[in-house]
């Protein structure tokens, strides 16, 4: 039977795991933060070494890659064209230049979350799939990815990344309606600034971690309450 | 999998992939669809359409044969025209019927097929038994046509009535 497999990318770290319920870590890998040529060589070593062709693969991107952004959407119907303008123009905000980023948005909602991939990273990843006859399953933000582990349900979860942190506050259908990562000096304990933070106050926090201190864990622990 | 549809439009390779809505739509408007010729194809009277190239008399035989089983089986009140629907419908792609024999008082079947080997007799007798309608269907005799193809005859017994 073909594997269900899940390719986590953190910012200078990828693990790859067979998901579903045999989940089982195959890999990880370390590579130079930031470097898209590495994280795909990473990406292709953690193949080749768990050995593996046909099924299916998702993606996971940590918030270093997958930059997440929330904001208001209009109400009106808007053409294919038109709404690439206003992506591009709230990207264009944040980043400058969006050429070399792939740009999404929620399909539904007031208050819409998107997210910009670098496109040499998010290409370079479905091309290393189809060299190892793997399906694309969904390619997502790792928080994403996390949340979409539980039932929908309203609060504020907080990912730890390995030198970040990613607090999202859901409204009751599930939707992301607040975003902000933060990058955390080396050796911090990414969630602290999360702990403190106003949006973790009378709501409670759950919290994951994407990748585990020991690499030899499972990667994307369940949520727990912090 | 919960909430799947969250997070689509965030999903670059979605695009390419059809949403579980969408299969459920085409499953849906697929069903119709079969649920629609099924309805016809029982209101109407039996066509068998040869899927081979069989001769005049060959054709003429096969009629005959639906004839007399129709008037036969009318008698007994058995709706016979689903075992000769289940026979021809469950052959394999390669395999034609040149002959159907129902006898409802024998409770017998034989058959004559056309097919280019034996495997797809094989797999012709497994279809046959698979819906519990015939049993001990066997192969009782086969020859090669000129042309290289087989003829086999299939003898089977038919173990129950249609609903």
């Amino acid at each position: 039977m073909a594997d269900t497999l899940r390719l986590t990318v953190d910012t200078d770290a990828a693990a790859l795991a067979r998901s579903g319920r045999q989940r089982a870590v195959l890999g990880c890998e370390t590579f130079a933060a930031g470097d898209v040529a590495a994280a795909l060589a990473a990406c292709a070593a953690l193949f080749e070494r768990a050995g593996v062709e046909g099924g299916s693969t998702s993606v996971w991107l940590g918030s270093a890659w997958a930059r997440l952004f929330c904001f208001d959407w209009p109400t009106v119907a808007l053409r294919s064209s038109e709404r690439e303008a206003l992506l591009r123009e709230y990207w264009g905000r944040v980043l400058g230049d969006t050429s070399a980023s792939g740009l999404w948005v929620e399909a539904s909602g007031a208050r819409r979350l998107s997210v910009a991939f670098p496109l040499a990273l998010q290409d370079g990843l479905a091309m290393l799939l189809q060299q190892h006859r793997l399906r694309r399953g969904r390619l997502l933000p790792a928080v994403c990815g996390v949340l979409l582990q539980q039932p929908p349900r309203p609060g504020v979860f907080a990912l730890a990344e390995a030198s970040r942190a990613t607090v999202v506050r859901c409204d009751t259908r599930g939707q992301v309606v607040d975003v902000t990562s933060r990058r955390c000096g080396s050796g911090d304990d990414p969630l602290a600034w999360p702990r403190q933070s106003a949006w973790s106050l009378g709501d409670g926090m759950e919290t994951a971690w994407l990748l585990p201190p020991v690499m030899s864990q499972p990667n994307c622990v369940d949520w727990s309450m912090a | 999998m919960i909430g799947e549809a969250r997070f689509v439009g965030l999903d670059p390779w979605a695009a390419g992939r059809p949403r579980r809505r969408d299969i459920a739509g085409l499953l849906s408007g697929l069903f119709a669809l079969g649920a629609v010729l099924v309805w016809r194809s029982l209101a109407e009277p039996v066509v068998v359409t040869p899927v081979a190239v069989v001769s005049g008399a060959e054709r003429e035989r096969l009629a005959r044969t639906i004839d007399a089983t129709n008037a036969a089986t009318a008698r007994l009140g058995v709706p016979w025209p689903l075992w000769l629907r289940d026979t021809l419908i469950d052959l394999p792609p390669g395999a034609a019927a040149l002959q159907v024999d129902i006898d409802p008082q024998a409770a017998r079947l034989r058959l004559v097929l056309d097919v280019g080997e034996f495997a797809l007799a094989e797999v012709a007798i497994q279809r046959l038994e698979a819906r519990a309608r015939f049993a001990a269907v066997r192969i009782v005799a086969h020859e090669r046509a000129p042309d290289g193809r087989l003829r086999v005859s299939l003898e089977g017994r038919i173990v129950a009535e249609s609903p």
